[in-house]
């Protein structure tokens, strides 16, 4: 998707290559909520995720110059979070194996499955799902959820093809659309 | 398409990654098909519980990243000026050595980016500025 003059990003980030502090202001006030689930969702770790947070703009404020239209800046925004957030869970430990193969086993549910229809404990059971997917799969799921990447760029950003962050996805949907088809259907 | 490849590609439907002729006879499938209709539709549903999570309120950083911008390449004013005296210095020095008064270096010269560095401090954006951030690596070039 391309930028279009009109934008109110491009207009910012125009802005803030000149070194207008208040244009950054004002773009971290339109993009931070949804970075911040980004990253929130990547890292699971608030503070982590906010440290990311202000990684990220002050890249903006460097970089700013060197943004090329080619893709929208809420894009280009994403695609700096997720690498910030890969970067620290790099570093953070040993990648999981990269054959992610099943899921761990479903955590105990003790809801009552006439009452499991509301969306709070649907929420619930999806957040404890989610830990218990491979990382792999996991990264993969919020990359494509949060950060609205396409599968090339997932893929660059975890070292693998578009065929098989495809797979991750289909594994990881297919693995809560069964453990949660009593919400879901 | 038998239902079996619609619904193994329901996933890369909804994110939009399938060619556009496979994207059709999947459309032409499920406008046909209840089976694969309600396979979808609980695939959306789990999209959208992925996307009404909530994560912890985020925390406002703009006060913090404005606090960290680094500084622009400031000099301080008497350092500015010392810098100039010694400039002017030398062109006197300059003339009264050669005879001749270099006040308009060739265009060549090198001396045309050291008087600039004296009086100017670079703007963003500019020339100058590039010169001190040529290392940058968060490009988004295709
Ligand atoms: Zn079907």
């Amino acid at each position: 998707m391309q930028v279009k003059p009109t934008d109110l990003d491009y207009a910012l980030i125009l802005r803030i290559a000149r070194g207008q502090e208040e244009a950054l202001a004002e773009l971290i006030r339109r993009h931070q909520r949804r970075l911040y689930q980004l990253a929130y969702r990547l890292l699971k770790d608030p503070l982590e995720a906010e440290d990311v947070l202000q990684e990220v703009f002050l890249k903006v404020f460097e970089q700013a110059g060197r943004f090329e239209p080619v893709s929208t800046v809420s894009a280009w925004l994403h695609r700096i979070t997720a690498n910030h957030c890969l970067n620290r869970l790099r570093s953070r430990r040993p990648l999981d194996s990269l054959d992610d193969d099943e899921a761990a086993p479903l955590p105990a549910s003790s809801a009552d499955p006439l009452a499991a229809l509301e969306g709070e404990e649907l929420a619930r059971r999806l957040e404890g799902l989610l830990t218990a997917l491979p990382e792999r799969q996991r990264q993969a799921l919020m990359l494509k959820q949060f950060g609205g990447l396409s599968y090339q760029e997932i893929g660059e950003l975890l070292g693998l093809s578009p065929d098989a962050v495809d797979g991750l996805l289909k594994r990881a949907r297919q693995f809560l659309k069964k453990s949660l088809r009593e919400f879901l259907a | 398409m038998s239902c079996q490849k619609v619904q193994e590609r329901l996933s890369a439907w909804l994110d939009g990654e399938l060619e556009e002729k496979v994207a059709q006879e999947m459309a032409a499938h499920l406008a046909e098909c209840a089976v694969c209709r309600r396979e979808l539709a609980i695939l959306q549903r789990l999209h959208d519980a992925l996307a009404n999570l909530t994560a912890p309120s985020p925390p406002d950083v703009t006060a913090k990243v404005l606090r960290h911008l680094p500084r622009r390449r400031r000099r301080s004013g008497w350092r500015s000026l010392s810098l100039a005296a010694s400039l002017v210095l030398g062109l006197y020095l300059g003339h009264a050595v050669t005879g001749t008064l270099y006040l308009l270096p060739n265009r060549n010269q090198v001396g045309d980016l050291a008087i600039a560095d004296v009086f100017m401090e670079y703007p963003l954006g500019s020339w100058g500025e590039l010169f001190g951030s040529l290392n940058g690596e968060e490009g988004n070039g295709a």
